[in-house]
């Protein structure tokens, strides 16, 4: 996937099919089971803020609902992402605000709390809702919550400024 | 562009929504002609076992 996002280091192609980009939280899963966002928050060692850019992978044009997006990968694209935040445990995510700004104007704006109340709790449903279908999550595996920002449209050769809190930024160009 | 025929097999919907996701191609899987959720849903799994 990175070979086809970029053509060079400095340089960042969007997918095609891409239908907008949204901020939020991806967290490495310890070996710990979460069934409560309390859990969660402790079986989580770190977190990075990410960039989401969501999209189709069907060229088949279809209107977009639950059923397609889900078979879809859930339009999940790619993540652009800084390195994982040490120190984060003491911020409240929940209440963090999350922007996203093109072209210096913020287009998208919202809170961790956005996604299930908190950001923990998109982790601990993952869980059981995995649980329940007879797998789980594992060692090392990376959740991503969602966006807490919503869906914005993103054209070709505008800059992105994702911002989560103090959590961390990220700049896309 | 890749092509699926309707009548493939979940599995091969599955992999060639896979190899999308890798390469950026677009793919032609008739994803209107699942039945509900839960196919959706298996369709998704398909998909990410075939990711590894």
């Amino acid at each position: 996937m990175r070979e086809t996002l970029l053509e060079d280091e400095a340089t960042f192609r969007l997918p095609r099919g891409l239908l907008g980009a949204g901020v939020g939280l991806t967290f490495p899963f310890s070996d710990e089971e979460p069934l409560t966002a309390r859990n969660a928050s402790q079986a989580c060692l770190t977190c990075r803020p990410d960039l989401y850019l969501l999209g189709r992978h069907t060229a088949v044009p279809t209107l977009l609902d639950e059923r397609v997006a889900t078979a879809d990968l859930g339009l999940d694209v790619a993540h652009v992402a800084d390195p994982w935040i040490e120190g984060w445990a003491a911020t409240d995510l929940a209440a963090s605000e999350a922007s996203l700004a093109i072209d210096g104007n913020v287009g998208a704006r919202g809170h961790g709390r956005d996604v299930m109340g908190d950001p923990f709790e998109a982790v601990a449903w993952l869980a059981r809702r995995l649980a329940h279908r007879g797998s789980g999550l594992s060692a090392g595996d990376p959740v991503a919550v969602g966006s807490c920002t919503g869906l914005a449209q993103v054209l070709p050769g505008q800059a992105l400024l994702a911002r989560f809190g103090d959590v961390g930024s990220l700049r896309l160009c | 562009m890749l092509a699926v025929s309707p009548t493939a097999t979940l599995d091969a919907m599955g992999e060639s929504l896979a190899r999308a996701r890798l390469t950026g191609a677009l793919v032609e899987v008739d994803l209107p002609a699942l039945a509900d959720r839960a196919q959706a849903e298996d369709l998704r799994d398909a998909a990410l076992r075939s990711l590894g």
